[in-house]
């Protein structure tokens, strides 16, 4: 067997496992971290429809428990503004996520009195709707308001909610396996005074 | 190991790094999208949840481990600020580096391919390491996160440790164990190296029965383990992403692009020896004269992989460690005969030899795809790293690009479709030169912002 030199030897040695430490501790970080996708923060444009304070050209920044990373059904389509036809423009949850949320993040206090919710059965079969759900508005870590929706079965769900100077709305929804409810498909939010 | 030797090999070293980082200097993009997409975009998936992942990992054909690593590489490398496309080309680089290990196994085996006690025997070892420090087709895949690329590196140790423990006539289980090691960790990474140590095993059995059985499977122990218990974890049963990927492989056909049953011969090999094929392969054949066990070793997995529809040279990569121990040999056999005809011409021929065969390799091997979609990274990284940025169509099909890790951005990004334009969330495109949809857009007012290679970035009038 070929000799390396003991000194160079050790240096490996001593490198690897430098090395590898240093892989492990950052694996664990990622893997207790366990992310949740959020939108980027954009400036407040003057051009925002002032009945819809939940878009994104407010500053409001979209935050979920997962997405359709396979089919790339982004979370900021449910804060664009728009009542799209194509079936990309939704926000729908991970396959595996069992409890999916959404939660839009307002960059300053707000008030507001209604929810309006835009699920798929607007374009795609009515079983897709989201019957069992929960919102709550909260600032900081002080909850204001909340309600409990069971029964919902209409594509585009109209809540009344009290929150104000809130900074949070949060959307907890449950699914339901091997149905059309086994994932989230949401198209808009739309958070009016 | 001499002193002088001991220096040349440090040299040898210093070359071979020279090379890898020249090589990643010049390669852009990927060589084949699965080094993105089911490398290191899953890596970026666990790091921040965002990304696009392929079918392979819908099903479950792909194990988590590789990417589990990249990721914790990101990980560290975000600690120090770098994301997106620099964190991309850096683990490029590292891996590039890093195979530089090949060389010291190199050396090993150009030792234990020459007779023991002969005054040539430490040259042997330098001459293999030379050309595994710099064969150009070989060096060519290090600066890359295909999964083969580590595959090789345990590969090349394979051997090492194989031809180094079948000189002894007692099996020398340190030997053994490293060899079971080393093939253990490329076998579960990729299940297709396995025709690559397929002659090495039944060489080992053969030659020490039994006895060489439990240190070669003790070896392999730990990385089968590691990838078993992954895939318990992520996909539900041990070994599942082998099981279905050779599942898919064999019986579903993926193959969409089929090439005749002697491309790995005309263009993987003969193609990349370059203009002087003929002088490489002579030289080649001088050295796998000295084994015909190493001819075997190389034949074995060509012809398999001959048989099947889809060939890529990449799947062949793990070749080159061996073909550079081939030529390292087949040149120390002619620089002898040269040196003892004519000393100092001999010695000028010999290494005109090297220049030559390394030269004519790197011409051969310049017709790989050093910078696929090179442009299409670049725009990506553009237009992530642009504060208005809210969407981004592009051009072509989803996985021939950088994915969200080149983009380090979290908003979507599509391929390029009329009905999205109606969307103003997609107020940036990067699309080719010359397309029409380019025209379109600049027709509609988009405005052109910069540009990459062929790639166009257009951003919606405000």
């Amino acid at each position: 067997m070929s000799e390396v030199p003991r000194g160079a030897r050790g240096l490996a040695r001593l490198g690897a496992a430098a090395y590898l430490a240093l892989l492990a501790v950052a694996l664990v970080v990622v893997l207790v971290r366990s992310p949740h996708p959020i939108t980027p923060a954009y400036e407040g444009t003057a051009g925002c429809s002032p009945q819809d304070l939940a878009h994104y050209c407010r500053g409001v920044r979209a935050r979920v428990s997962s997405y359709d990373v396979f089919a790339n059904h982004h979370p900021i389509f449910a804060i664009d503004g728009r009542h799209s036809r194509d079936l990309l423009e939704k926000w729908v949850s991970g396959l595996e996520d069992a409890s999916p949320w959404i939660e839009l993040l307002f960059p300053e206090p707000v008030d507001f009195s209604t929810v309006r919710l835009i699920y798929a059965g607007y374009i795609e079969p009515g079983d897709y709707n989201m019957r069992s759900y929960r919102l709550s508005c909260s600032a900081g870590d002080e909850l204001r308001a909340e309600l409990a929706v069971r029964d919902n079965e209409a594509s585009r769900a109209q809540h009344a909610l009290k929150c104000v100077g809130v900074d949070r709305l949060r959307i907890d929804l449950d699914t339901v396996p091997d149905t059309g409810r086994a994932v989230v498909r949401l198209y808009e939010i739309e958070v009016a005074p | 190991m001499t002193r002088r030797t001991s220096r040349l090999l440090w040299v040898i070293v210093a070359l071979g790094i020279a090379a890898r980082v020249t090589t990643w200097w010049f390669k852009g993009g990927f060589h084949y999208p699965d080094e993105i997409f089911q490398q290191v975009e899953p890596a970026h998936y666990l790091r921040t949840g965002v990304a696009w992942l392929p079918w392979e990992f819908v099903r479950g054909v792909r194990s988590w481990v590789l990417p589990g690593i990249y990721a914790a590489l990101l990980e560290v490398l975000s600690w120090a600020g770098v994301t997106g496309l620099p964190a991309f080309r850096l683990l490029t680089l590292q891996n590039a580096v890093l195979t530089i290990i090949m060389v010291p196994a190199g050396y090993r085996i150009g030792v234990a391919l020459w007779p023991p006690g002969d005054p040539d025997t430490e040259s042997a070892g330098l001459s293999v390491a030379l050309f595994i420090a710099l064969l150009p087709a070989l060096v060519y895949y290090t600066p890359h996160t295909l999964i083969g690329t580590p595959c090789m590196v345990a590969l090349t140790w394979g051997y090492a440790h194989w031809l180094e423990a079948r000189r002894s006539d007692a099996p020398d289980a340190r030997s053994l164990l490293l060899c079971g090691l080393f093939f253990g960790i490329a076998g579960a990474l990729r299940f297709t190296c396995g025709f690559h140590m397929l002659v090495p095993l039944a060489d080992l059995l053969l030659r020490y029965r039994s006895r060489a059985l439990r240190p070669l499977l003790a070896g392999a122990a730990l990385p089968v383990s590691i990838v078993a218990v992954v895939d318990l974890l992520t996909w539900g049963w041990p070994f599942h992403a082998t099981v279905l990927h050779l599942r898919h492989n064999l019986f579903e056909g993926p193959a969409d692009v089929t090439r005749p049953w002697f491309y790995y011969m005309t263009d993987s090999l003969w193609g990349r020896f370059g203009p002087l094929a003929p002088l490489t392969c002579l030289v080649l054949v001088s050295g796998l004269r000295r084994t015909w066990l190493l001819a075997l070793t190389l034949l074995v997995p060509t012809v398999v992989l001959s048989a099947v529809p889809l060939k890529q040279d990449r799947f062949l990569m793990y070749n080159w460690p061996l073909l550079a121990g081939a030529l390292g040999i087949g040149w120390l056999v002619i620089a002898r005969w040269l040196r003892g005809r004519t000393s100092v011409v001999g010695g000028v021929a010999a290494a005109a030899i090297v220049v030559a065969i390394l030269g004519s390799n790197l011409r051969g091997t310049s017709e790989l795809p050093w910078t696929t979609r090179r442009g299409m990274f670049h725009a990506q990284a553009f237009v992530g790293a642009q504060d208005d940025a809210t969407g981004l169509l592009f051009h072509d099909r989803s996985h021939l690009n950088g994915g969200y890790l080149v983009f380090d951005r979290t908003v979507p990004q599509a391929p390029f479709a009329g009905e999205l334009l109606a969307n103003h969330l997609f107020n940036y495109a990067s699309l080719t030169e010359q397309g029409d949809d380019t025209q379109r857009l600049l027709r509609m007012g988009w405005v052109e912002v910069s540009r990459f290679d062929d790639i166009v970035v257009l951003r919606r009038a405000r």
